[in-house]
Parts: structure tokens; C-alpha cells; sequence
């Protein structure tokens, strides 16, 4: 045991109002070996980040925490006098939080934020303590570390700033790191940077860490050991290995089978083990088949311009969303559109639901133009094409009910009305696996992933051909994202719904899509099969983002060569000249400076565009 | 509503403020009921009277009841009050709601015009204001509604940015919903509770600044009791008896502060719930 | 930066013409000049050869930017009653004034800012009771009421301060007291919230697990982020506290602008009015351009707008 830089034993946090306390965390046991990675996963609600914050008594008031011991290093933790918590803390153990840009204050600029930890803990002042600062900042990654010393939160991509708190973390060399979600609000490229950034770091000062997620594919290539935990409790506790070899609990299996896309309890023809090539369940693949053209996007661009009203002031630079796009989406399809931040996947969804203004270029419906279309026009079209969005909790208008809201486009339209129009509404609250009596209440007595169904009742009320999930999982548990991802193809065989969908979570984009566009910085850079896609990617970029999703196998990942992509990705409104990714492209070749690529078949039935297929 | 009522009333703090507007609504209602006296009837015998068993609060300088006078005052102050964040709140809205929603030169203007105002010191404006309009209660409605429209209009303007983008004004705007129907349907409905909110804090600026126009005796007709000119008639013998402009001061305050916890308990109310 | 504050000062200029050509127009409105200046025997040509001589009779845009013209070289005219010049009539009172409007809103934001720390701190406990009190009285009674009461306890009833005038700082307690205190119980509600969502803020705790100590954490940390809302309130409150500055003189016999301005309007003396208005217009705006520059260098995030 002396091996152990943490022990903890019978952790409980209650929470509540005076005479309301309840716990929410229950006989919570822990330690963490030397030199080891703890990795702790749950899903929301589970507790876990109470957990790591009662350890530094950094837990929100009117939340208490109390433990059998909570040694660290030998010292109670939570018997320390406040001036030697104060050096524990920042010292001998750091954290990251998950929100970099609610974790910096955003008035102070980041120099000040590294340099105070110095100030506090090493007595550096001034000068000693800008040098320091700049050493961290570069150590981290982030390039003219001089200049950005003096910049504010607000001024770095998410990325950065991400990398500027692990710095202020790791800044006094502590024994132990706790990373609280650190990468859940990153793109995943980024998310392989950080990762790599932080156990790059560890191996290097000889740090413990405890390394907090709901993902946990992630903590195949990190963790030693994990632990599982769930409602408060912990769950199961194993070595990495063997937990993702043979997990005991039914709980820890359930998560990996979501992960695997293994049969749940729900009968289902059963979907091949995520191993590469993969066809959608239950559903006939009409790759190359059916050639019939629902929607089509030929150079569209969409730019967006900020006014000034203000004369001697030069007007911001306008972002660039899409810079000529060319899509087709055929009918009975499910395209999926993925893309990290940046990329213009929503833009281009909104552009094609003609919900946001094109700038050049032409879209098509059913062989129609419906790029200039407007007024009445517009709006009876809009019959046939529908939107699911990411958030839950804002998609539906608190005021109204359930059945008012699903009711909307049957009623702007003028499809059905009275008797006939309750009917349908009850008819979609069913078919969507909600109890049709639920029509009459609030929104806000329902949970995320209900209110994600009432949602999709409500796309599929007016009958669309066309039915466009923006992101629609991404706010979901992992387990509740399998069962919306079964109704949505449900629903699709049932009603001939052709999707558009857009994520950025490829292990989901695998489950559901036939083909695949892959957007980089407002352009499609990729468009293939998705098993073709999964199997071998061509374009640098998607091959990138497929090696940066992890998987969950341990000996796997431990296996591979990890070369995240360097570099940040370019602000749409300076896109870089000829191909928008030769700045990070591992295969750059001279030509990608100058000269853009343009998106043409590299393969029977695979578009690219890269120079590199030419 | 009752719901509502019922929680404003278990807070300890908007319980008292409840209670207190409840007695002065009662009371406005109630004058002819309730005023022991005829507030205008002059008695001279019976002038400048502290407060005593006859005249419970005393009398002024001609010898009326300053407690009947105080009750027939608030009805005129409430109602001049009411009608002032009535039509402001009206006003206010639409302009916040146009500027909000549709952008543009529209809001620059708007947001010019409003800069003006609030650049241009408001009682001045209310006195001159007055003054070409010659004085009475409309008038003194429609200055009073001028004094505060502003707050609404940034308040909605505000709320309707932040609703503009959410979630489900863009569902509304993809099924085909067109523009008057996503204002009325779902835009203005979730602006109501800020609204009432501002309408609350208004009501008693506008009770504030009655008191205060009519103390400079530019406002409501001094021979017409309100608390504001009792004020004004109080302070000439602020020394001798200074119960009469003491008491229309209480009752000013006891007021306001019972529509200022309307106001804190609205939003208290509205908010979490609203917010989901 | 320096594009914001040129934006701003832009606005700001723009925004004072509008308020003296709103000046303008009203005192135009509220009565004909010419009416006080003859004798109520006078003719109609007598009065028109008045209004000719004045320069009445020419189109209202023509007057108003004679008047701009002439105010641009600190001329503002000269009172039609007391027929003296306009500029000096300001000049005199204005010192007043600002020993007035400056004493009341230094106190009202330094003591507004100090108190609602402290209500933050030591929420729940009697000084957070004490705080909310006072804050409720600023704010539910007429402002001029308030300084009535305080004449008739401290002037009155134990003789500790005078009742009205001006000459010294005893004179400057009472209504410089009355006039800052609505201001200062609303700043320190804003600073408690203010201070409350700050210390209960992600950045906040980061500090916190960095073992920053507590004074630290307030004072480098916490405050600036409570102060914005402080910021904008007091451009506003400046605003509301000229308006009663208005009453409040009148109250205490204070010879400041105010007193000068009401009894203007009353009298129909619309020069005096204007220029009054004018000055008064001047620094509002000013003080808000301030305002607004000093919000920008506490908040980075608002320069990159």
C-alpha cells in the first residue's frame, strides 16, 4: 500500500436544502497506485466529478463530503488545516476542469493565471516568473508562447485553451493530475492532441493520474485501471485489460456493448462487431442502386458578413461557412455529414433547409431550384423537408404542450385539422415510443432523451421526404443514443425517410449511414460509402479523424502509432489559400499551397478531393 | 395564477410584500367605504390637527382629514400609475420586439432614439413636457408612460435576441411558420414573464415620479388628492406639522415596496421554471 | 481599443446633437419669448418687430444651428428675465452642482461597492439584514422625502446639521446623504449578486485548486468580474441622480443647476432652459462615454466586439 500516492475509503457526499439531504454519493473506495492512470467512468448522474472534487474540497456549497480516509501522500485530506490544503492544492496535486473557457477567468489575462500559481507556490516574481510562464506555455504546445502570455481567454480556440489550463496545472510539478472530462468539449482530432499532450507530460515529470470520463473508449489507451460507477456507487473495479476482456458487472457490460454496437436486450438483427466494414442493420444498402437525386448542392457558399456601423473602423472579416460545396443526397438514403467545429456541417444544413441565406451557388429539391424560392412558396415546400436539432432542452417552446408542438406543421400547413389533427398527433407520440397521453403536458416535465422523441414526432407529423438530424444524439447518454439511433431507422423503413445527418461522432455515423461526406473548413473533401470510408479512407484529413476516435480495445490503442495532426484547425474567416488543410497535412506536397483541389471521383463511386488522387 | 399566488405567498419576504398591496389595492377600491371623512371638505376649526382619535392621522392646513385624503390619494396614484406601465409596457414591447427580431436599421434608430431620451435628464423633460401640454391627469399618464417604455423595450429586445435563436423559433421557421405567427406564437409568450417583472419595477417608478411631479407642482392638479400633492403641501410646514408630508410619504413607501416584492417574486417565479 | 473609443465617441457626439436639438424644439414649444419681454399693451407689429429683431421669425433649423454655432463659442444666449448672459448664469451655479452630484456619487459607489462586498461575505448574517434594509428604504420612498425626514431628525429635532443653504461641508451631509442613498442601496444589491455568481463561478474555483488564497481570490479574481454590472449601473445612476438632483436642490435651497433649471421652466425662460440642458446633456454623455471606456478596459472581451 505504500506504493500508493492516493487512498480513498468510504467516500459520501450528500447534497440538499436543510431537512431535504440526500446522498449521491455512496461508499466511494479508491487508491491510485505511483506513477499509474486511474481512469473513472459513468455517464451522467453517476457522481464521479463530486467524487474528484471532495478530494481537494472543491465541492459546490451545500454539498458535504465525508470519508472513512482520504490519504494523500500519508495526509488526511480532509483533516488538513486550510493553509496546508492551500498547498496541497496547486502544488502536489492539479486539476483540469472540463470547460476551458469557463475555467480561465476571462478578465485576466493568461499570463497572470500561470504566473500567480508561480507567485504562490514558488515565490517567483516578475521577470523569473515570465520566463517560467512562456517555458509552460510552450511545453504545452502552444506556439509564440511569448505573445500569447499577454492575450486573453477569449482569444485562444478551445484547444488552446485547454492546453493553457494544463499548463497552469502541471506548472509547480505536482505528484498527482486530476482531468475532469478535460477533452469532452474538443473536436476529436483535438482530443488525440491533448491526450497525447498529457501523457507526453506524464512520462516525462512521473505523474499519477486520475482521468474522469464518460467515454470510455477514451480509457483504452490510458488507463491502467478503471472504475466504473454509477448512481453514486462504484460499480466494478479492474484493470484495464481485463475490464474490457471480460467485464463482470451488467452494468460495465452494457456500456461496452453500446460502445461494440453489440446487441442490447432489444431483438434486433444482430450488427457485426466494430471492426471495419459494417452495413446498417435490417436495411437493404442502396449504395449505387438508387440513383434518384432527393436534394442537390452545386457550389454553394454561404458567407456571412458582420456590419459596421461604425466609419474608421475596419468591419470585421467575414466568416466563410461554406465555400463551394457539391453534395447530392439521394432518396432513400441515410447521408452522413461529418466535420469537427469549423467544418460548416450545420451551415450547410441550414442552407440547404434554405434556412439561412446562400450566398453563390444553386440548390435543387426533386429536380427543382429552390435557391431563390421564397414566401408562400417557400414555406408550402417546407412541408417536406424537416430538422431534428442537437438540443433538446431549447427545441421545444416551454410554453406550449406536447401536442402543440408536434401539432405545428400540420397546423401552419393546414393539413389536418380538429379531430383529425389530434389523431395525428397521438398516431407520432405512439410511433416514436412515447405514451400518447403525454400530447397535453409541458415540455419540461419530460428528460433529454424524450424530448428528443417528441422532436422527431414532430419532424415526421407532416409526412417530409427529407428529414435532417442536426447533431441530434450529441447531448444524449450513450445508452439512450442507442435507442434513438434504432428508432431513426425505424422510422425510416416505415416511412421512406431519406436522413441527412450530421455528426461528429464517427462510432455513431457508423452505425447508421450508407454514405459518408466528410467537411473540412466549409468544403466536402471526402464523399464514400461508409464502408468503404471506415475501411480505407483516402483523403489525409479523414484518415486523421478516424485514427483519432478511440477505440475500445486496450492492447489495440497501446498498440498504435498516435501522430495527431498538428497544428490548430484555421478560423473560417482567414481560410487558408489552395487546399484549406495543406497546414496540417502530414502529406502536404507543394502544389497543396497554391492550387485548391477540387472534389472529383477517385475511385468508382468515391469523390475526393485532394491532390494527392490526381 | 393561483398556484403562483400561493408560492409568492410562502416566501417569507414577497409575503409581506403581498399582504401590504393587497391592503392598499383594498383600499383604493374601498375609498367611499372606508375614508372617515369627505377628503375635500374643509373644516377650519379643526386645522393642522396631529394625529388623534378623530382625525387617526391628523389634518392639514384648511383642516382635512389627512387619512381620508391619504385613501382617496392612492386611488388616484395607483390608477395613474396603472395606465403609465399599461401604455408603456405596450409601447415599450413593440418596439423592443420590432428592434429585436428584425434588426437592422430599425434597431439602430430605435436604439439612437432611446440613447437621446435617456441622455436628456428625465424630470426636465417631464416639466416641460407638461408644461406645453398644460398639466392634468392624461397628460401626467402619458409623461409618466414616456419615463419608462424604455425599460421595456430593452428588456424585450434583449429577450427576443436570446429566444431568436433558440431551438425551437428555428423548428417553427423550418415547418414553414411565417414571421407573424413565430412572434405572436413563440417569441412573445416567453417574453410575458420579464415583462411583468419590468411592469412591477415600473409601476412603482411611475408612483415615484407622480410624487415627485406633483412635489414640484407640475404634476397632477394640487387641488386633487394625491400623495404627490400632499407632499407638496406638507412641506411648507415640515416644522409644525409633519405629519403631513410624513404620512403620504409612508404610505408611498409601504406601497412601493409591496410592488417591488411583486415584482422580485415574479421573477423569482418565473424564472427557474421558465428556464427549462 | 482605440477603433472602440472612436466608435463611442462618434455615438456620443451624434447622441448630443439629438438631445440639443430635442432641447431646442421644446423650449420652442413651451411658449413664445416675445410674450415676456413686452408689456401686455404691446401691438402686433410691436411684437413682431421683437420677434424680427430677436430673430424669431426665421425657420426653426436656421435658429438652431445659430444657436449651435454661438454655444460651440460658449455663448448661449441671454435670459429673457433676468436679461443677463445665459453662460454666466451656468457658470455660477455649476460648481455647485458638481460638489453636489460629485460628493453623492462617490459616496454612493464607493459605499454602495463596500457594502455589498461585505453583504456578499457575510451573507445571511446581520450585515447582509442591515444592507438589504437600507437598499429597500433607498429605493421604496421619494428621494425627497427621504431628505424631509432627515431634515426633520437631524436638522430639527437634534440640531446636528443645517437645514438648508450651502457654505460648508456641514451643509454638503444632508443633501448630498439624501441624493446618494437610492443610488447606493441598488449598487450594493448589484455587487452582492455580482460578487455571489463570481464566487460561485468555474474560473473561481480553478483559483481555488491552484491554492490561491482568499484574499487573492477576492480581490484579483472575483471583484473585477462583480464590478462590471457596477460599471454600467453607475452610468445610469448618474443619469437618474441629476434628475433628483433636480428636487433635492429645490429641497434644500442648494443653489446648483437644478434649482436654476426648474425655476427656468417655470418662468418660460427657454434660453436658460437650454443652455441648462445642454450643459447638463454634456456631461451625461460623458459621463457615459466614461463609463462605457472604463467597462471596455475591465472586460477584454467587449473590445474585440
Amino acid at each position: 500500500m505504500s506504493g500508493n500516492i492516493l487512498e480513498l475509503e468510504g467516500l459520501c457526499i450528500e447534497v440538499g436544502a436543510v431537512g431535504q439531504r440526500r446522498q449521491v454519493v455512496s461508499d466511494v473506495s479508491f487508491h491510485v497506485a505511483r506513477g499509474e492512470t486511474l481512469g473513472i467512468v459513468g455517464e451522467s448522474g453517476s457522481g464521479k466529478t463530486l467524487t474528484i472534487l471532495s478530494l481537494l474540497r472543491l465541492l459546490p456549497p451545500g454539498a458535504s463530503a465525508r470519508a472513512m480516509h482520504a490519504r494523500f501522500e500519508g495526509r488526511e485530506l480532509f483533516e488538513l488545516a486550510p493553509a496546508a490544503l492551500r498547498a496541497v492544492r496547486g502544488r502536489e496535486v492539479g486539476i483540469v476542469f472540463q470547460d476551458p473557457l469557463t475555467a480561465l477567468n476571462p478578465v485576466l489575462n493568461v499570463g497572470r493565471q500561470i504566473t500567480e500559481v508561480l507567485r504562490r507556490h514558488l515565490g517567483l516574481k516578475g521577470g523569473a516568473a515570465r520566463l517560467r510562464a512562456v517555458e509552460l506555455l510552450a511545453k504545452v504546445g502552444i506556439p509564440d508562447p511569448a505573445l500569447r502570455l499577454g492575450q486573453f481567454p477569449h482569444e485562444f480556440s478551445g484547444g488552446m485553451r485547454q492546453r493553457v489550463t494544463i499548463a497552469m496545472a502541471l506548472a509547480i510539478e505536482p505528484r498527482l493530475l486530476i482531468a475532469d472530462e478535460p477533452t469532452t468539449a474538443l473536436d476529436v482530432t483535438v482530443q488525440a492532441e491533448i491526450v497525447s499532450l498529457i501523457q507526453g507530460l506524464q512520462r516525462e515529470q512521473g505523474l499519477s493520474v486520475i482521468w474522469v470520463t464518460h467515454d470510455l473508449a477514451l480509457l483504452a489507451r490510458l488507463a491502467d485501471r478503471v472504475l466504473v460507477m454509477a448512481g453514486g456507487r462504484v460499480v466494478e473495479e479492474a484493470p484495464a485489460a481485463r475490464l474490457f476482456a471480460a467485464p463482470e458487472h451488467a452494468y460495465s457490460r452494457s456500456l461496452l456493448a453500446n460502445l461494440r454496437h453489440e446487441p442490447n436486450l432489444r431483438p434486433q438483427a444482430p450488427i457485426p462487431a466494430a471492426s471495419g466494414a459494417h452495413a446498417p442493420s435490417g436495411i437493404p444498402s442502396p449504395a449505387g442502386g438508387a440513383t434518384d437525386i432527393l436534394m442537390q448542392a452545386r457550389d454553394l457558399t454561404v458567407t456571412f458578413r458582420r456590419r459596421s456601423f461604425i466609419p474608421l473602423k475596419a468591419p470585421p472579416r467575414p466568416v466563410q461557412a461554406l465555400r463551394g460545396v457539391n453534395l447530392d443526397v439521394r432518396r432513400g438514403e441515410t447521408l452522413a455529414l461529418v466535420g469537427e467545429s469549423g467544418s460548416g456541417k450545420s451551415t450547410l444544413a441550414r442552407a440547404l433547409l434554405r434556412t439561412v441565406a446562400a450566398t453563390a451557388g444553386s440548390i435543387d429539391f426533386d429536380g427543382r431550384n429552390i435557391t431563390q424560392l421564397a414566401g408562400r412558396e417557400l414555406r408550402t415546400l417546407r412541408r417536406r423537408f424537416q430538422m431534428v436539432f442537437q438540443d433538446p432542452f431549447s427545441s421545444l417552446n416551454p410554453r406550449r404542450s406536447v401536442g402543440a408542438a408536434i401539432a405545428e406543421p400540420l397546423v401552419v400547413h393546414g393539413i389536418v385539422r380538429g379531430q383529425a389533427l389530434r389523431d395525428r398527433v397521438r398516431d407520432c407520440l405512439t410511433m416514436v415510443g412515447l405514451d400518447a397521453a403525454i400530447a397535453a403536458r409541458r415540455p419540461h416535465e419530460f428528460s433529454g432523451g424524450q424530448r428528443q422523441r417528441i422532436c422527431i414526432a414532430r419532424a415526421i407529423a407532416c409526412q417530409p421526404d427529407l428529414i435532417v438530424a442536426d447533431e441530434a444524439l450529441s447531448a444524449l447518454d450513450v445508452s439512450l443514443q442507442a435507442q434513438i439511433l434504432d428508432l431513426f431507422q425505424d422510422l425510416k423503413t416505415r416511412f421512406s425517410l431519406t436522413y441527412l445527418f450530421i455528426s461528429h461522432d464517427l462510432s455513431v455515423v457508423r452505425r447508421i449511414a450508407d454514405r459518408v461526406a466528410v467537411m473540412y473548413l466549409g468544403q466536402v473533401v471526402e464523399l464514400a460509402p461508409a464502408a468503404a470510408l471506415f475501411a480505407a479512407p483516402q483523403h489525409p484529413y479523414t484518415e486523421a479523424l478516424l485514427a483519432a476516435v478511440p477505440v475500445p480495445e486496450p492492447l489495440a490503442e497501446r498498440a498504435r502509432v498516435h501522430t495527431p495532426l498538428r497544428g490548430e484547425p484555421p478560423s473560417p474567416a482567414a481560410p487558408p489559400a489552395g487546399c484549406a488543410f495543406h497546414t496540417r497535412c502530414p502529406r502536404a506536397l507543394a502544389r497543396c499551397r497554391t492550387e485548391p483541389p477540387i472534389l472529383r471521383e477517385s475511385t468508382p463511386g468515391r469523390l475526393v478531393a485532394c491532390h494527392l488522387f490526381v | 395564477m393561483s398556484s403562483m399566488v400561493l408560492t409568492m405567498y410562502r416566501s417569507r419576504e414577497t409575503r409581506l410584500g403581498l399582504i401590504l398591496l393587497t391592503v392598499v389595492v383594498f383600499a383604493a377600491l374601498a375609498a367611499p367605504v372606508l375614508a372617515p371623512f369627505d377628503p375635500g371638505a374643509v373644516d377650519p376649526n379643526a386645522r393642522l390637527l396631529p394625529p388623534g382619535s378623530v382625525h387617526l392621522l391628523g389634518t392639514d392646513s384648511v383642516g382635512r382629514d389627512i387619512l381620508s385624503r391619504l385613501i382617496y390619494g392612492g386611488r388616484l396614484s395607483l390608477t395613474v400609475g396603472l395606465l403609465a406601465v399599461l401604455i408603456s409596457a405596450l409601447f415599450g414591447t413593440f418596439v423592443g420586439c420590432m428592434s429585436g427580431y428584425f434588426g437592422g436599421w430599425l434597431e439602430a434608430v430605435s436604439g439612437w432614439l432611446i440613447d437621446v431620451q435617456l441622455s436628456f435628464p428625465f424630470l426636465l423633460l417631464a416639466i416641460f413636457l407638461l408644461g406645453a401640454l398644460g398639466g392634468g391627469t392624461v397628460a401626467v399618464v402619458l409623461v409618466l408612460a414616456l419615463g419608462t417604455w424604455v425599460n421595456y423595450a430593452r428588456i424585450v429586445r434583449a429577450q427576443v435576441l436570446s429566444i431568436k435563436n433558440l431551438g425551437y423559433v428555428e423548428a417553427a421557421h423550418a415547418s414553414g411558420a411565417g414571421v407573424l405567427r413565430i412572434i405572436g406564437v413563440h417569441i412573445l409568450p416567453n417574453t410575458l414573464s420579464p415583462i411583468c417583472v419590468v411592469a412591477s419595477f415600473s409601476m412603482a417608478q411611475a408612483i415615484l415620479t407622480e410624487a415627485g411631479l406633483s412635489f414640484l407642482g407640475v404634476g397632477l392638479d394640487p387641488s386633487t388628492p394625491s400623495w404627490g400633492t400632499m407632499l407638496n403641501d406638507g412641506r411648507d410646514y415640515l416644522l409644525s406639522a409633519w405629519w403631513i408630508a410624513t404620512m403620504p410619504g409612508i404610505a408611498i413607501g409601504l406601497t412601493v415596496y409591496g410592488v417591488t416584492q411583486l415584482g422580485e417574486g415574479l421573477r423569482e417565479l418565473l424564472d427557474p421554471r421558465g428556464r427549462r | 481599443m482605440f477603433g472602440f473609443t472612436v466608435g463611442k465617441l462618434l455615438r456620443a457626439s451624434t447622441v448630443l446633437l439629438g438631445v440639443s436639438f430635442l432641447a431646442f424644439i421644446i423650449g420652442h414649444a413651451s411658449g413664445d419669448p416675445v410674450l415676456l419681454l413686452v408689456r401686455g399693451d404691446a401691438t402686433a407689429e410691436q411684437k413682431a418687430e421683437l420677434r424680427h429683431s430677436l430673430g424669431l421669425d426665421r425657420p426653426v433649423l436656421a435658429q438652431y444651428v445659430d444657436y449651435l454655432g454661438h454655444a460651440l463659442h460658449g455663448d448661449l444666449g441671454v435670459s429673457y428675465r433676468q436679461h443677463v448672459g445665459v453662460a454666466g448664469l451656468i457658470r455660477s451655479r455649476l460648481p455647485n452642482s458638481l460638489e453636489l452630484a460629485g460628493a453623492a456619487f462617490a459616496a454612493a459607489t464607493l459605499l454602495g461597492f463596500a457594502l455589498g462586498v461585505l453583504a456578499a461575505l457575510y451573507r445571511d448574517r446581520w450585515i447582509d439584514h442591515v444592507v438589504a434594509a437600507l437598499s429597500v428604504l433607498g429605493q421604496v420612498v421619494p428621494g425627497f422625502w427621504l431628505g424631509l425626514m432627515l431634515v426633520l431628525l437631524f436638522a430639527v429635532h437634534w440640531r446636528a446639521l443645517p437645514v438648508s443653504g450651502s457654505g460648508g461641508i456641514a451643509y454638503l451631509v444632508l443633501p448630498a446623504l439624501t441624493l446618494a442613498l437610492p443610488t447606493m442601496g441598488r449598487m450594493a444589491r448589484l455587487v452582492r449578486a455580482g460578487m455571489l455568481e463570481a464566487l460561485g463561478s468555474d474560473y473561481i474555483r480553478t483559483a481555488r485548486a491552484k491554492g490561491l488564497g482568499e484574499s487573492e481570490i477576492l480581490l484579483r479574481h472575483a471583484a473585477p468580474n462583480a464590478s462590471l454590472p457596477l460599471v454600467t449601473q453607475a452610468g445610469l445612476e448618474f443619469g437618474d441622480m441629476v434628475g433628483s438632483a433636480f428636487i433635492i436642490e429645490s429641497v434644500f435651497a442648494w443653489p446648483g443647476l437644478g434649482r436654476l433649471t426648474v425655476n427656468a421652466v417655470l418662468q418660460r425662460d427657454f434660453l436658460v432652459v437650454q443652455g441648462c440642458v445642454l450643459v447638463i446633456a454634456v456631461a451625461f454623455v460623458t459621463i457615459n462615454l466614461l463609463v462605457d471606456l472604463a467597462y471596455a478596459w475591465i472586460d477584454p472581451r467587449v473590445r474585440a466586439r
